[in-house]
């Protein structure tokens, strides 16, 4: 009798065991991971709350930087080939220098292809040699470093002559300059 | 006539008690409230379960004791320990306050026997005598009942009680007998003012004289362990059951309502998403720009500062400007050292030095010098 009453009770707790192990951990254990989840959502909702509410600052943000990037871009020209930039620059130089009395006397390309500097921004480097007086020579860098924001002098060399108290003297020499442009339609 | 919450909760649970409560006193009847007449009142059959006897003063043997004990808590174990042992008679105990170093208390002997023969087995009995001297203390209480003449009175806790017999025959010999003045306060109660009297204060005597007024017959019997695991078990699966149902439904409202929300917000996020990259690309964008665009050309200052040199005769041959921001100026002056120290004048020139060693000649001194303009790499 005794024998039997030890085996109940060893089955009870045997079952009460089985039980904890088979049914409550596990369910416990599901229970932990649907919370992670959970937490896991919930987080991801607030950061979404947080968004949509940052969105109107956002976009004037992106309004106020694109305003501004336009208005740096547009400080260079754009052109639809690099043939139509080296020509267009050829002329427009040109003209620049016969407007301060200069003489060209030699243009010429550094490189054959334009260098890509930033996504689509091109970058072409020419020596111009040119003759005139050493003012009209500085005349023509001022305006180069002040109104034409596209050409950049890189290098210069410029030999004097018949220089007097009284006159800056004559100017025989070279311009090493960089053009800036975009290519390809906007 | 307004009550207050407490005196009507303490009305309610009296009520309630009646429900189980029996008066012995010539013959054994059953009580009740009647809620129409708003009065207790004689049922006319006897509850099924008898919990609470009240005892008629004929069925009790009062014995008044003083004991020097303080410990009300003491008091009890040993009047527990000295109920317990007497087999013929059911004793009950009320316990006054401690005064001047004794305690008072009352003990009530009923006959055993006559609740065999009644067949009751109540959980407490109050006497006659605590019940109706509770309602009117001070006072002398005679009632009449039944064709019965019996009278109480409690002096500082020594309780008095006697009924019509023998040489008390009537309250004059009753005061005599208990050294009572003949102008003692008294009270009549009779067959129409008996109920209302003895269960005025019935809640307030059991709840005050729980350990005393027990009986002792429902003693406890032996349970048999395996019963209460049953019951512990069952409770403890149904608990967890219901708990973790309970729970696990609440998660899954929870992670729905997450989802839920979650996806809602998915498309309009997505938007923003996208401005958030299109900023980021224009930011970009910008930054690179603004590198290319911040990239310096020849300076034109250089004139201003040949200018003045040219006005004072020097005469400048060469100027070169080199892709490292470094200008290069050659030419004759009477003393190079007048040029250096015009430069290292000026505050926007930087590093002015001669490159080789100057050539003195009769025209003055052939200079080659080399600076650097402030802001320029």
């Amino acid at each position: 009798m005794v024998f039997g009453l030890s085996n109940k009770a060893l089955v009870s707790v045997v079952a009460v065991l089985a039980g904890i192990k088979f049914v409550l951990l596990p369910v416990a254990q599901w229970q932990n991971e649907q919370l992670a989840v959970i937490e896991q959502h919930e987080k991801r909702n607030a950061k979404a709350e947080r968004l949509l509410d940052s969105e109107e600052q956002l976009a004037l943000r992106l309004a106020t930087l694109d305003k501004d990037y336009k208005a740096l871009a547009d400080k260079y020209p754009r052109f639809e080939a690099p043939a139509d930039f080296r020509i267009e620059t050829q002329i427009m130089f040109d003209m620049l220098l016969q407007q301060e009395n200069l003489k060209v006397t030699q243009f010429f390309w550094r490189e054959k292809l334009d260098k890509e500097v930033i996504n689509g921004m091109y970058m072409g480097r020419f020596n111009v040699d040119f003759t005139g007086k050493l003012k009209d020579v500085a005349l023509l860098q001022g305006r180069l470093a002040t109104t034409e924001k596209a050409y950049r002098v890189a290098n210069l060399s410029i030999a004097v002559k018949n220089q007097t108290d009284k006159s800056l003297g004559e100017a025989q020499g070279t311009f090493t300059v960089e053009a800036y442009y975009w290519l390809g339609a906007q | 006539m307004n009550k207050s919450i407490l005196s009507k909760a303490t009305d309610e649970l009296t009520y309630l008690a009646l429900n189980r409560t029996a008066v012995l006193t010539n013959e054994l009847r059953g009580v009740r409230f009647n809620r129409a007449d708003q009065q207790i009142v004689y049922s006319q059959a006897l509850p099924a379960s008898v919990d609470v006897l009240v005892l008629g003063k004929e069925h009790y043997r009062e014995e008044n004791r003083v004991l020097p004990i303080q410990s009300r808590r003491e008091l009890n174990k040993i009047l527990a320990l000295e109920c317990a042992a007497n087999d013929s008679d059911i004793v009950t105990y009320h316990i006054g306050d401690y005064i001047d170093g004794e305690r008072r208390v009352v003990l009530w002997h009923c006959s055993a026997q006559l609740l065999i023969d009644k067949g009751l087995k109540p959980l407490f009995i109050l006497p006659e005598t605590l019940l109706l001297l509770s309602a009117k203390p001070e006072q002398l209480v005679i009632l009449e009942r039944e064709e019965k003449t019996f009278w109480f009175y409690n002096r500082q806790g020594h309780y008095l009680s006697a009924g019509k017999k023998g040489l008390i025959a009537n309250t004059s010999m009753f005061k005599a007998s208990a050294g009572l003045a003949d102008d003692t306060k008294q009270c009549d109660i009779n067959a129409d003012n008996y109920l209302p009297a003895l269960f005025a204060q019935m809640t307030a005597v059991l709840s005050g004289n729980l350990l005393g007024l027990r009986t002792r017959l429902h003693k406890m019997e032996p349970k048999d362990w395996r019963d209460y695991a049953k019951y512990c078990g069952l409770s403890a699966v149904l608990l967890l059951g219901g708990y973790f149902s309970l729970t696990s439904l609440y998660l899954q409202m929870r992670l729905d309502s997450a989802v839920t929300t979650s996806a809602g917000y998915g498309d309009q996020t997505k938007a923003i998403f996208a401005l958030q990259n299109q900023l980021t690309k224009v930011e970009a964008q910008q930054a690179q720009l603004a590198q290319v665009d911040s990239k310096l050309g020849a300076p034109s200052v250089i004139w201003r500062l040949l200018s003045p040199l040219i006005q004072q005769g020097i005469s400048v041959d060469q100027i070169s400007y080199l892709p490292d921001g470094t200008f290069l100026l050659r030419g004759v002056a009477d003393k190079d050292t007048a040029v250096l120290e015009f430069l290292n004048n000026d505050e926007i020139v930087m590093e002015p030095q001669l490159r080789a060693a100057t050539r003195s000649s009769d025209k003055g001194d052939a200079f080659d010098i080399s600076l650097k303009i402030k802001g320029v790499q």
